[in-house]
């Protein structure tokens, strides 16, 4: 198989898929340079400030003749000027550094996620999921802007500090430069003790979130059966463990706070001891301790701001840990850049021995972003085992102009089938493949609704691998539409042309009356230029729906996949949602994937094909039920 | 594909709005942080003269006595400011867990008023709202609000401490504290109105990035990823540069702040000097106002900051009152169902002016005449009224089937019925008393209802089936599970009905878990029966069972079943359909046409 392999893929139209940490700090060359730049230019001015107007008022006191504060005067006051200057200039260039991160961290977001959709993903349960990445790209940048700006002013502060410290009286300046270190040491290893706390915070945050969601869900019922005390409990429980273990993490971050002013207050006091015993010894006039105290106040103070800035990156960090997670996803189904091209006309399809055991190596012990509100669904009676493979040696082939039916209970391997033929998954065995016009193998009759599985072993004539075609090859002879289809907060017209950029407003209305859409599309004040979407005029599940299958259609696909397009529509109007999208396909083929086990009685479905994955299995296999029979429990 | 679409206007919230700052807990936390700031400031004020008179005592004339004492002072401010700094983070995150409590509770109260009338899916964002968006006012609750306590009251106090100490150094920083608010106000002002558009196109970016990664699947599904990204980029770059910009301007307001503070500094050191020179001012003094000046200013900056900290947690918060104040309309049931310790409420607390003769008065298992009288509800999120001059009788003992096609409203009648909404006009009845007066808790106690998504406790089987009738013995239960059709799923569990059921035991299907609910309100000895479709789900066979166990249940007693399937409407003494926000009444012989046009669907024909 020439197909691409996991190499090839990364390095992909940039050359190379970067790293998350590289994508944060790569070429900031200037950017940091002039955040230590300004950054030293705001410390030393702060230093600067303190010192000069302590040599004024202490030499003022010596009754000198005026003329002689008067370079100093002037320094106090340009000082000053600096110093707010110089945090201007650093806040600007440490937010310029964060705006480029967060533009390639989004880049480096959007590049990761795109291989690893929809099939990759599962653990995760879809749904805000990808929106959740998205805001700790933005979590992550800001994190990064705060932590450079604690780690540049607290290192211009300290070395500012030093070498004037030091410049004055050497030994007066080291025990200032040590205190200040002990300081800064504390501070540091005070924060990373506040962080299990932090992390204990998040977790029960979590709790309270899901408990939330269950309390709501379940208000209703409770109160008619007057058991309020069932749901309030178990509220109250969570929330006092909630406000309890910020209150852990408020102590973590006020320790760490508050010992930060004693070791500064104590390391002043050394400082000032020093100072003293060097005086006495006539190292030190009266004017130039008071230079050295307050430059040892002027550090220690931007020692103090340590703790509050360190605590402000914490969120960050919880963020770059979900973010490098994903990174190390490796993507289901590698796509080439280039491959055989299929001409365009009916193409028919056909797996061939297709085998997916179950993956979890795709999304292995991730932890989403948020916890995901919905419940999870409960495993159904006659599912497969785990363990035991999605998809076993299945084989069957799509005809063109034909309709084929999967059903089958949840967990059967039915959007298996699906994935595999969009190359969104890669199967263990076996491939599915697109030839031009007819299969080559033979069809049931029209009409057969029995589970047709083909006995593997047959040699037909090959169609070309779904794994060597580009994307946008396999885009363009299949659509592919979810049980719920994503609507962008966009126009009509920019929702529709996702499938087909360059097609015209005629085209676009086609789709839209074929759809069922008609009468919606003139209810709309503007048309073409509707927004939809958040924000926008809301749409019946039913509309979204048809509105999935107008892409389809305007992309002009042959083979139209739809997988559970009636799961969300309440049971009463979805066999005429299912009649009218299947009519709207006309002389293309629809794969439609369902749980409902009468869908295929259903007006309008008439399936030529009817496939049960696990039926495919029983029927390879000697020894357990033939078609028709309950699938093994 | 992406345009700029703003939702913060109407979400804004005032930082001091009063619905935020209500409640003894802010007051509390309020009082707690001005102590703060008083015990900080002097501490300030003490730490300071000490220096002064350290640093003072080293010079020529000075004497060099007293120093250890001094020495002590220095380090009781120090240690004194590290108790400060330790107490207001932790009254913050309390006062924080405190409002945001209070908040989460009025939602919740909110939400099941929401949820009971749109269902469960309207609760998923509700619950990431009480959930994560209340984490987003932690900084709004933990420092904004202390943070302005203590700029009120910190640098009043330094102010009066440096007057005390050099008069003519207590004007010139008195004024830069007054000039603080109004250059702020000033920068502040047109650097927002300058930034305010840009900032809000950051926002909607960021808005259009989660959608686009929401989208993917699709994108992918049609071949469009590439053309998308080259998009992103350069609408990522562009806004950069507009943001850099942005930024320059927005700034600004933090610079003069900043080289406010600075520049008292340099405006007290120099007249000082002066004023030393001439012998008329005393060192020490000089020293410590000098120590204090910047001080003065730190309490300032830090409200600024936690302002900007807590704009995230504010958008939170009116999103939260958007809910609440739709649910304004609410009834005082769904009001107390969440408030916290709703639990222990009397249920005499809201007997009405009906007082003795309510509804909830009459004698449970007794059927009772309920009534919608041209009732209009208006949903938010709905275009024009759901229900709209709908009425329905139910007499005594009648059983009547709802059908209607999705989204009549045919849940929100339900709704009504149960007291957990009231109509925006019209009359809810039952017993002849109106619903709004009434006791709900006694009303409730009448009632058995069983939503459309039941709820299964992980509990035993049997606790799961009691919660309808708490005095209901292990053979009664196991009788009702076998009428509903339930008996092949109990006779596979491990332990019969004491098996643990839900999240902590044994895994429930959706086919299960209706048999179950429908076994726990059949098995309610109650006045009337409320049913959101009971028999989803089901297949042919088991919908037969459950309905002829519905039958025989509600034979005699009021019942009010909303279906979607026929088998459920045939056991009805009557069938209305609700469309176009009324009921009309179906024929016998036209049932099988109302169906058809509600979409009924033919189950079991298969």
């Amino acid at each position: 198989m020439a197909y691409a392999s996991g190499g090839r893929f990364r390095r992909s139209r940039d050359g190379s898929r970067l790293t998350l940490r590289r994508s944060m700090w790569e070429a900031h060359g200037t950017g940091l340079a002039a955040a230590a730049g300004s950054g030293l230019l705001y410390a030393g001015s702060a230093v600067g400030l303190l010192a000069t107007s302590a040599w004024l008022v202490a030499r003022a006191s010596e009754r000198p003749p005026v003329l002689a504060l008067s370079v100093a005067v002037g320094a106090v006051q340009a000082f000053a000027l600096a110093r707010g200057l110089g945090r201007y200039a650093e806040r600007l260039s440490v937010h310029g550094v964060s705006l480029r991160t967060l533009v390639r961290l989004r880049l480096w977001l959007y590049d990761v996620l795109v291989p690893l959709v929809p099939g990759g993903l599962q653990r995760y349960g879809g749904g805000r999921v990808l929106a959740g990445f998205a805001s700790d790209a933005e979590v992550l940048a800001t994190g990064q802007a705060r932590g450079i700006a604690a780690a540049v002013e607290i290192a211009s502060a300290l070395s500012a500090g030093a070498v004037v410290a030091i410049l004055v009286q050497p030994a007066v300046g080291l025990v200032l430069l040590g205190g200040a270190g002990v300081t800064v040491g504390v501070c540091i290893a005070a924060s990373a003790a506040g962080r299990t706390a932090g992390i204990r915070e998040s977790a029960s945050r979590a709790e309270l979130a899901g408990v939330v969601m269950e309390t709501m869900r379940a208000a209703p019922e409770m109160l008619v059966y007057g058991r309020r005390d069932l749901i309030d409990r178990r509220l109250r429980e969570v929330r006092c463990r909630s406000a309890a273990a910020a209150l852990r993490g408020a102590f973590a971050t006020g320790i760490a706070m508050a010992s930060a002013t004693w070791v500064a207050g104590a390391s002043l006091v050394a400082v000032l001891t020093a100072g003293f015993a060097v005086h006495r010894a006539g190292g030190l006039d009266g004017v130039m301790l008071a230079v050295e105290i307050f430059v040892a106040l002027a550090v220690l103070y931007q020692c103090m701001e340590l703790p509050g800035a360190l605590a402000a990156t914490r969120p960050a960090a919880a963020a770059a840990v979900r973010l490098a997670e994903l990174g190390q996803l490796e993507p289901p189904a590698p796509e080439p850049e280039a491959g055989p091209v299929l001409p365009s006309g009916p193409v028919s399809a056909a797996f061939r021995n297709v085998t997916v055991m179950p993956g979890g190596a795709h999304a292995s012990d991730l932890s989403p972003p948020f916890p995901s509100p919905s419940p999870s669904p409960s495993p159904v009676p006659g599912a497969r085992a785990p363990g035991d493979p999605i998809l076993d040696n299945v084989s069957f082939g799509i005809a063109p102009a034909s309709r084929v039916l999967l059903t089958g209970p949840s967990g059967s391997g039915k959007t298996t089938l699906l994935y595999v033929l969009l190359h969104f998954l890669e199967p263990d065995g076996g491939r599915a493949e697109l030839a031009l016009g007819k299969p080559a193998r033979a069809e049931p009759p029209p009409g057969n609704r029995v589970a047709a599985c083909a006995v593997p072993g047959s040699n037909p004539p090959e169609g070309i691998d779904v794994r060597l075609m580009p994307r946008g090859e396999l885009a363009r002879h299949i659509g592919w539409m979810g049980e719920a289809t994503y609507v962008f907060a966009s126009s009509l017209a920019a929702n529709l042309r996702i499938a087909r950029p360059d097609a015209s407003d005629a085209e676009c209305l086609e789709v839209l009356f074929r759809t069922g859409l008609g009468s919606w599309y003139r209810s709309l004040a503007c048309g073409l230029d509707t927004l939809l979407g958040a924000g926008g005029r809301p749409m019946s599940t039913g509309e979204s729906q048809r509105l999935g299958m107008a892409r389809m259609l305007l992309a002009g696909g042959s083979i139209l996949l739809l997988d559970e397009p009636a799961a969300h529509i309440d049971p009463g109007s979805a066999p005429q949602l299912v009649g009218e999208l299947l009519s709207a396909a006309g002389s293309r083929s629809a794969v439609i994937v369902s749980h409902e086990p009468d869908l295929a009685a259903w007006p309008g479905v008439e399936p030529d094909l009817v496939v049960t994955p696990l039926h495919c299995l029983s029927f390879r296999s000697p020894g357990l039920p033939p078609p028709g029979l309950p699938p093994r429990s | 594909m992406r345009q700029g679409r703003s939702h913060a206007g109407q979400l804004r919230v005032r930082p001091l709005d009063r619905r935020l700052i209500r409640g003894q807990a802010v007051l509390i936390a309020a009082g707690l942080s001005m102590l703060i700031g008083l015990v900080s400031a002097a501490a300030v004020v003490v730490q300071a003269v000490a220096l002064a008179h350290l640093v003072a005592s080293a010079m020529p004339e000075a004497v060099p006595a007293g120093r250890t004492a001094w020495m002590l002072w220095l380090a009781a401010g120090f240690g004194a400011r590290g108790l400060c700094g330790l107490a207001g983070e932790i009254v913050g995150a309390w006062a924080a867990a405190a409002v945001k409590a209070g908040l989460r509770a009025r939602l919740l109260e909110a939400a099941v008023h929401r949820t009971a009338s749109e269902g469960v899916p309207g609760a998923g964002d509700v619950a990431i709202l009480a959930g994560s968006g209340m984490d987003a006012l932690d900084a709004y609750a933990g420092h904004f609000l202390p943070g302005m306590v203590q700029a009120a009251t910190i640098p009043v106090l330094l102010v009066v401490a440096i007057a005390m100490l050099n008069w003519p150094a207590g004007v010139i920083v008195l004024v830069a504290v007054g000039l603080f608010p109004l250059f702020g106000a000033l920068t502040g002002s047109s650097a927002a109105a300058l930034a305010s558009s840009r900032w809000s196109r950051v926002q909607d970016f960021g808005r259009q990035i989660a959608d686009l990664f929401d989208g993917l699947p699709v994108l992918r599904a049609f071949g469009r990823t590439r053309a998308e990204r080259e998009r992103m980029a350069a609408a990522a770059e562009a806004l950069r540069r507009s943001s850099m910009t942005a930024l320059r301007v927005a700034f600004l307001s933090a610079l003069v702040l900043d080289t406010l503070a600075s520049l008292s500094v340099a405006l007290v050191a120099v007249p000082l000097g002066l004023l030393l020179v001439d012998g008329r001012a005393h060192l020490v003094a000089a020293l410590a106002v000098l120590i204090i000046t910047p001080e003065v200013f730190v309490p300032l900056r830090r409200a600024s900051a936690g302002f900007h900290e807590s704009t995230v947690g504010l958008e939170a918060a009116g999103r939260v009152f958007a809910i609440i104040e739709a649910a304004g309309l609410s009834g005082g049931g769904a009001r107390r169902a969440a408030s916290g310790g709703g639990g222990q409420e009397g249920p005499v607390s809201q007997a009405g002016p009906s007082g003795p003769s309510g509804p909830g008065r009459g004698q449970v298992g007794r059927p009772v005449v309920v009534a919608l009288d041209r009732v209009r509800v208006v949903l938010p999120g709905h275009p024009g009224s759901l229900l709209d001059g709908a009425s329905l009788t139910i007499s005594r003992g009648e059983t009547v089937a709802i059908v209607g096609p999705n989204g009549a409203g045919k849940s929100v009648a339900l709704s009504l019925l149960l007291g957990f909404i009231r109509p925006d006009s019209g009359m809810v009845t039952a017993g002849g008393h109106e619903l709004r007066e009434a006791d709900l808790d006694s009303w409730w106690k009448r009632v058995a209802y069983m939503p459309g998504t039941p709820v299964i406790l992980p509990d035993t089987l049997a606790a799961n089936v009691r919660l309808g009738n708490p005095g209901a013995g292990d053979e009664e239960i196991a009788g009702m599970l076998e009428e509903v059709g339930a008996s092949p799923f109990l006779a596979r569990l491990p332990s019969g009905l004491e098996t643990v059921l839900g999240e902590a035991g044994r895994p429930v299907s959706a086919g299960e878990r209706q048999r179950i609910a429908l076994a726990r309100t059949l098995l309610r000895p109650a006045s009337l029966y409320l049913l959101d479709e009971p028999t989803a789900h089901l297949d042919a066979g088991a919908e037969e069972a459950a309905v002829r166990a519905i039958g025989g249940a509600c034979a005699g007693r009021s019942a009010v079943i909303v279906t979607h399937r026929p088998a459920p409407a045939q056991i009805a003494d009557r069938v209305l359909m609700l469309r176009d926000g009324h009921f009309e009444a179906v024929e016998g012989d036209k049932f099988e046409s109302a169906c058809v046009v509600a979409g009924v669907r033919r189950a079991g024909r298969v």
